[in-house]
């Protein structure tokens, strides 16, 4: 593994410059928006001056922008978030909550759509050309191009509001009679469908691609040519080989698919990180905010990193 | 160097048919291309019909207006969207009629009794008298409008109110003569309008103070307070009801003035009266500050009856500072309220005045002590700037009408600590400006109100839309005027709301019919046909996509075309100049590909406003990344080939090299994933949107599917949530399939094997 140790050091300080200037970036953007947590003092009712001082003291917004700075950056790679202002809890007991909710969705969905998706993909990629390879290929482009909230709110009418098969909102309700962990998976499946069926679109067309590709190769006629039968050239010979840039592939796109939980989470009510993060912005909950957009920023570039280090040590060319 | 030279001054001076030339070469060198592109292109059958999806949507953009069934600010006529009792009646022509008046009986319940319109310019006036029986139009119990009379009053009234005190009062106030010393005169009619008796103004008012008609618990009676003011003086009026020592005399009148040389009056004064002696006041907002002025009875000692209302020295005096720091006060009619003319209270200490300023936020003041009691900036969540308009006062709140960009707003504020009620939820937008106050429809807990689109509102306490109205005919042509309630059996009432429409007749409605908006697709009692149905004001559905498409294919384009530009020119240049300066550019490419996309776009959206502009502009902001890392790859090997080496050769300098060798054939790339970017630009405008970081002013798919969900409508209108989302997915669609085609163009590797 010659130039490994240095690959994995140069991508690590990479990763890490990357995080300080999106960090940057991020306290700039809050700097800038219109509207400001002090703002909210003003309004709270009782407020004597004095107190309106001390919380402005607590939280540091009396420091210039300079110290400020400095401060956020130190509190945030330290993973000192700090107190919630809407909630007076600190906002670790808040994320400690939701994190857990949105990897489970996200995670699982990701991970179904992997595996139907690298069976779907290998399938029509081998029976290419038919009525299923075309129907499979326009119907996951249709996918592939949906808002996906639009899609989501349609499953909501027809499968939790026409049908009554699951539930409309929520992630538990002790109301239902039903074991926490069952009740759960019935609350998680409906918007899990939803995300399966976006995702699928993605991996099947990658697979699809990447399949294409084996099929020319010399081994697959050789194994065709010896008499075996077709179900294992198809899997044994080609899916397996045509699988691993789709499977390198998971990492990045489970963790880019948490960046859509915003929207999702969103149409389903769903208490994640997403629904967290717009909510938190709406009530100008800075703390909250920052670090909610920290964990989804620090989840991409640890995928990112996760998934070079993969490559790097699959592909040496990779390491130059 | 002399040949260069020599080539210049030649190419200086092309004559005409040279030019012609050159240009017919140039413009036959690119049919040749794009025809060479096209053969290959329309092999792609998918390719064939997304390029004939999009040019599908262009022919819809540009014949929006002629060919969509309405048009773009349409509206479904009350009759449709709206079942409820209603009645109207032609008026006159000719008379330019301005206001409309409910009056209701002096009994418990307040029943309405009469309609009265009235107008401005010939001082007529038309009183109709309704009552409960069966509607013309409708044939169902509801308001019977019966023959009208016709009544002189004085034209021009720059005030006209009335209240039940004793006998009911009718007051006018006209101007007198035009001029520097022009007085006017408050005219006192009973209810059926007989003249009762004058009082000369000695000025012409500008500002009128709420009218105060108190009753005290303490002395058992009631007492009328109103006063007017212009620049510098104040005219307070007070009444109150005979005593049996004072026969033939319907009620005792208090006339007083005061003026201010040094100060001038910039909104409506308040009156406070009853029966807490010493907080009978006067409070005159001026441009040094607020004036609060006490009011001092004097009482007989035998009956206790009040037999003197004068003016007494100032109270308290504010002037505008904040904590050291001096603030603007709004200026204008309604830029102060009382916080609760409903229930006039003796909680002396608890009742406050608020002002508004101009910089959006309320300041209210102790009406005793005249200290502020609270200050606030309301916070609305997904708008940013508004202006106050004007301030209201209801039974649960304290209302401030405003604008935010082009739409008018309303937003109810908690009078206890001046905050947005129920959690920053009590406020609402609506199209155009309001031209009435939210008036309390009293029994239903919900306002009436329109805006100068001649669109009626009906909002609930919660300040939410719940129904939206248009008279017949389009529009109307005053603001609307809540009338009163008709009692239809026991406590079961019609509250109606009347206007005068743009066709000249008068229009009575009830608020409390079912409003059926949205409507599915169909035929309605207007005639109109909805093929798609309509949204929840009544919008059509159809039109609404087909308008929709404008914006739609802006923003993808523009939004495309500028990402595509910053993402070919950091990627030419990070490949030409692969020292230090591409490392870097390269570096940042790395930093954007690595960004939680949509998290980081809509905090970008929060801080720079809800604007179709603004979106294009995150837009290419964020989404560069990717092509420019095409476009390097690219260049990098373009720099290596034969051509540009003899370019190198020949001297050419180094932006020729960029942009007249390296750039032609990046090009391809560059519009290849511009179509990429197109298809993400719809579906990202359609995201934010949907989130509240959309455009309210624009109609785009992205708005309409966020008003379903606002509206709470998402799961009961499928007409109203399939056709946006189906045209995002189509056109975004589109626009994916042209660029796959395309890329096979470009990357023949791709062909079909």
């Amino acid at each position: 593994m010659a130039g490994m140790s240095r690959y994995v050091a140069v991508r690590s300080i990479q990763t890490f410059i990357t995080l300080l200037v999106i960090l940057t970036l991020i306290f700039i953007m809050f700097e800038a928006l219109p509207a400001q947590p002090q703002d909210l003092l003003q309004t709270t009712p009782g407020m004597q001056p004095s107190q309106i001082e001390y919380m402005t003291r607590l939280y540091g917004y009396d420091q210039p922008v300079s110290k400020r700075y400095l401060n956020y950056m130190f509190n945030m790679l330290t993973f000192e978030f700090g107190i919630s202002f809407s909630q007076a809890e600190p906002v670790w007991d808040i994320l400690s909550d939701r994190i857990p909710r949105t990897i489970l969705l996200f995670g699982g969905a990701t991970i179904l759509a992997y595996i139907v998706g690298i069976y779907l993909g290998a399938l029509i990629a081998w029976r290419r050309g038919g009525i299923l390879d075309g129907g499979s290929v326009v119907i996951s482009l249709v996918f592939y191009n949906m808002p996906s909230f639009w899609i989501g709110l349609i499953f909501l009418v027809i499968f939790a509001s026409e049908l009554n098969w699951f539930p409309l909102t929520g992630w538990y309700d002790p109301t239902d009679n039903l074991p926490y962990v069952v009740d759960v998976l019935w609350h998680v499946s409906l918007p899990m469908i939803v995300l399966l069926l976006l995702s699928l679109a993605g991996t099947v067309l990658l697979m699809r691609t990447a399949m294409l590709d084996v099929i020319g190769e010399n081994y697959m006629v050789t194994a065709k040519a010896i008499g075996l039968p077709e179900r294992k050239v198809l899997f044994k010979h080609g899916a397996r080989n045509a699988m691993l840039p789709v499977v390198t592939s998971f990492i990045i796109a489970f963790v880019f698919s948490i960046g859509g939980a915003v929207v999702l989470e969103n149409v389903f009510s769903f208490p994640g990180m997403g629904a967290l993060y717009i909510d938190a912005l709406y009530e100008l909950d800075f703390p909250v905010a920052m670090a909610t957009l920290y964990i989804i920023t620090l989840l991409v570039l640890l995928g990112n990193f996760a998934a070079d280090l993969i490559y790097g040590y699959l592909d040496p060319r990779v390491r130059i | 160097m002399r040949n260069n030279g020599k080539k210049n001054v030649k190419s200086k001076k092309p004559d005409a048919r040279e030019l012609q030339e050159a240009s017919m070469k140039t413009f036959k060198r690119i049919l040749v291309a794009f025809r060479g592109t096209w053969k290959i292109y329309r092999r792609s059958l998918t390719g064939v019909t997304g390029l004939g999806i999009v040019l599908g949507f262009f022919v819809i953009a540009i014949t929006a207006p002629w060919t969509a069934p309405y048009d773009a600010d349409f509206k479904a006529p009350a009759v449709d969207t709206f079942i409820a009792d209603y009645a109207t009646r032609e008026l006159p022509p000719e008379t330019n009629w301005s206001l409309v008046k409910g009056l209701t009986s002096s009994e418990r319940a307040r029943p309405l009794e009469r309609v009265m319109i009235y107008s401005s310019d010939e001082g007529a006036v038309i009183s109709y008298p309704v009552t409960r029986g069966i509607g013309e139009e409708t044939e169902e119990i509801g308001i019977e409008i019966g023959n009208p009379t016709i009544i002189e009053l004085p034209a021009h009234a720059s005030y006209l109110d009335y209240t039940h005190f004793y006998r009911s009062f009718f007051f006018v106030l006209s101007a007198n003569e035009e001029g520097e010393n022009a007085t006017s005169t408050l005219y006192e009619y009973d209810y059926d309008f007989i003249y009762l008796r004058e009082h000369e103004i000695p000025f012409v008012p500008l500002y009128s103070s709420n009218l105060w008609n108190g009753f005290s618990q303490l002395y058992q009676e009631g007492r009328l307070a109103l006063a007017f003011a212009d620049e510098h003086n104040i005219w307070l009026f007070n009444k109150r009801p005979p005593d049996i020592t004072e026969p033939g005399i319907d009620g005792v009148a208090f006339k007083n003035s005061l003026s201010f040389p040094n100060a001038t009056v910039i909104g409506n004064p308040l009156v406070v009266d009853g029966d807490f002696e010493n907080g009978s006041m006067l409070i005159v907002p001026t441009d040094v500050g607020i004036k609060a002025y006490d009011l001092n009875l004097t009482r007989s000692l035998l009956t206790k009856k009040v037999i003197n209302v004068s003016i007494e020295g100032l109270k308290w005096e504010s002037n505008y500072t904040l904590d050291g720091e001096e603030f603007e006060p709004l200026t204008g009619q309604d830029m102060m309220i009382f916080q609760y003319p409903y229930q006039p209270t003796t909680a002396l200490g608890k009742e406050s005045i608020a002002v508004a300023t101009t910089d959006g936020r309320v300041v209210a003041y102790d009406r005793v002590t005249g200290n502020v009691t609270w200050q606030s900036m309301p916070i609305l969540p997904g708008i940013r700037d508004f202006d106050i308009a004007s301030l209201h006062s209801s039974p649960d709140n304290m209302i401030i009408v405003g604008t935010t960009g082009e739409r008018g707003l309303i937003v109810g504020l908690d009078p206890e600590t001046g905050r947005v009620g129920g959690n920053n939820s009590l406020f609402s937008t609506v199209e155009g400006y309001l031209n009435s106050p939210p008036q309390y429809v009293i029994g239903q807990y919900r306002y009436v109100f329109s805006t100068d689109r001649g669109t009626i509102y009906l909002a609930t306490h919660e300040l939410q839309i719940n129904a939206t109205f248009s008279a017949p005919g389009g529009g109307a042509a005053t603001p609307v005027s809540f009338l009163g309630n008709i009692y239809i059996e026991g406590s079961r009432a019609g509250n109606y709301f009347g206007v005068i429409t743009e066709e000249g007749s008068l229009f009575v409605e009830t608020l409390t019919g079912v409003n059926i908006a949205p409507l599915p697709p169909g035929t309605y009692p207007s005639g109109n046909y909805y093929p798609l149905g309509t949204d929840y004001e009544g919008h059509d559905i159809l039109t609404q996509v087909m308008f929709g498409t404008r914006a739609e294919l802006m923003v993808g384009v523009v939004a495309a075309f500028f990402s595509v530009v910053i993402g070919t020119i950091v990627g030419l240049v990070a490949g030409f100049y692969s020292g230090l300066i591409g490392e870097l550019l390269m570096r940042a490419t790395d930093v954007m590909l690595s960004l939680p996309y949509l998290v980081i776009m809509l905090l970008f959206a929060a801080a720079f406003g809800p604007s179709l502009f603004n979106i294009i502009i995150i837009f290419a902001i964020l989404s560069w990344a990717g092509i420019a890392r095409v476009i390097r790859s690219v260049t990098l090997s373009t720099r290596k080939r034969a051509f540009v080496d003899a370019a190198i050769v020949a001297g050419a300098s180094e932006m020729r090299l960029i942009f007249r060798h390296i750039g032609p054939n990046v090009l391809p790339y560059a519009f290849l994933y511009m179509t990429f970017n197109i298809s993400g630009a719809i579906v990202t405008e359609a995201i934010l949107a949907f989130l509240g970081f959309g455009d309210p002013n624009a109609i785009t798919w992205g708005m309409m599917l966020q008003y379903l969900q606002i509206s709470g409508h998402s799961l009961d209108a499928p007409w109203w949530l399939l056709p946006p989302g189906i045209a995002i997915t189509l056109l975004s669609l589109a626009f994916y399939l042209i660029g796959r085609a395309f890329d096979e163009v470009v990357n023949p590797r791709l062909r079909r094997r």
